[in-house]
């Protein structure tokens, strides 16, 4: 069960889906990564806004690549940080092999599963790394490992790794998430909409109302299609759908 | 009943390093079948190899001699008969997905959790969704939308739905007899 032989998959989803753009980028990226040639170094990094799918694409890129998960929190020390790492493994107390009691013991064994099992690893929410200074840590689990590991992070996370520079020189790729277009849209609709049809000319209304977000596209297919399940049409289309206003996410405004 | 069999196999070899079927089958406190299966079917995946021809017995009896030839970490991995090696569960997988996602409709998640090779089925995904939910894995939202409860995520292991028989007097509704829980397909 080499790497290269699971990782890459960017055919379309089962039941005609088309993968989001995201999920191409993200998937081709971590790919690279696993088939790079062994002067390259393997860690990808995905940032972006909130709302742009990131989360999304790493739930697919896990299925596709059998990669271990793990989402970083603000209260992550550098052992909670290895011992949610290890248990993403299945190296947890009362199994049969257990996490090792020191900080370095435990990357040796983190380290020595990625790189037996050939599994990419995926970091979420790598800016509280970042913040509580375990980037290093991080590092010290590639450099043993040389495992493909992505990292997923807020806008500003590319200017937060530029202050450890050993640690920036050893990604591969910076994949930018994109905004949601409307091939997006339609593939989002082709997942979503089972009860009503979402026309063409609403749906890019839906994408201009999103500013990029995936998941404000998706709040209103939903609204879309119960309003269309309210009105019984079939289809919604921008004249169907009317002047009612859209989810864009913003608080709404005082009334004066 | 925390471990599988494989899990205890694999642990057990992982172990010996080089060994014979009767090691395996003692190490792990399975019935030597079971371990000849395993193995058997792990040397067609190439991860386990013959090694030495024969070796004496106690009583003079011949013995296969194996050895891992590709230690693939803690994970028993999962081997067809044919030796191919076969990805995680479709539960397994919508299990990952599930605790990536957080709150998601059961089709995000079928679709999520599927494979081109190995699709999950909507009415698979709603199946495991409604046991998950009764177990206070997930807590349904809308219709068709689930909340995943953090606190409950204890690893990485997809919750399995077993099936077990039960013998039941009518008369006074008393449990007179039970099978050993069998594991469904997953």
């Amino acid at each position: 069960m080499s790497t290269s032989e699971t990782l890459v998959n960017t055919a379309p989803l089962p039941g005609g889906v088309a993968p989001l753009q995201n999920v191409a980028l993200c998937l081709g990226a971590l790919d690279k990564a696993a088939k790079r040639p062994g002067h390259l170094p393997g860690l990808v990094v995905l940032y972006g806004p909130s709302g742009y799918g990131k989360s999304t694409s790493a739930a697919y890129v896990a299925t596709r690549t059998d990669a271990y998960y793990v989402e970083a929190r603000s209260s992550w020390t550098k052992k909670a940080m290895l011992e949610s790492i290890l248990t993403s493994m299945d190296i947890r107390r009362g199994r049969t092999i257990q996490p090792a009691r020191t900080i370095s013991a435990m990357v040796d064994q983190a380290a020595e599963q990625l790189a037996r099992s050939g599994r990419p690893l995926i970091i979420d929410e790598m800016d509280h790394v970042v913040d509580r200074n375990a980037v290093e840590l991080v590092r010290d689990l590639y450099e043993a490992s040389r495992a493909a590991i992505l990292l997923i992070g807020e806008e500003q996370l590319p200017g937060k790794l530029s202050a450890w520079e050993r640690f920036h020189g050893r990604i591969l790729d910076w994949v930018a998430a994109q905004p949601a277009d409307l091939d997006d849209a339609r593939a989002l609709r082709d997942m979503y909409c089972d009860r009503v049809r979402v026309a063409d000319d609403l749906l890019a209304d839906l994408v201009a109302v999103a500013r990029g977000s995936v998941r404000r596209i998706c709040v209103n297919l939903e609204r879309v299609q119960e309003q269309g399940q309210l009105d019984g049409v079939d289809v919604m289309d921008r004249a169907a759908w009317g002047g009612r206003p859209l989810y864009t996410g913003e608080a709404p405004r005082r009334r004066s | 009943m925390a471990i599988s069999k494989r899990d205890q196999m694999w642990a057990a070899m992982r172990q010996l390093g080089s060994f014979t079927l009767v090691d395996v089958s003692r190490a792990a406190g399975v019935t030597e079948p079971a371990a000849t299966d395993y193995v058997k079917a792990l040397v067609l995946a190439g991860i386990v190899e013959k090694i030495g021809e024969m070796v004496m017995g106690p009583r003079g009896q011949k013995r296969r001699q194996y050895r891992l030839a590709r230690d693939l970490g803690v994970d028993a991995p999962r081997v067809a008969k044919d030796g191919r090696v076969l990805p995680p569960s479709g539960r397994q997988r919508m299990w990952r997905a599930m605790g990536i996602l957080k709150e998601f409709s059961v089709r995000d998640l079928a679709a999520t959790a599927s494979l081109p090779e190995a699709p999950v089925a909507l009415a698979e995904a709603v199946y495991y969704c409604a046991w998950l939910a009764r177990g206070g894995y997930l807590r349904p939202t809308t219709p068709g939308r689930f909340v995943a409860v953090e606190a409950l995520r204890f690893g990485p292991r997809a919750p399995l739905i077993q099936r077990i028989r039960r013998l039941v007097d009518a008369n006074t509704g008393e449990v007179m007899a039970e099978s050993a829980p069998a594991e469904e397909a997953s």
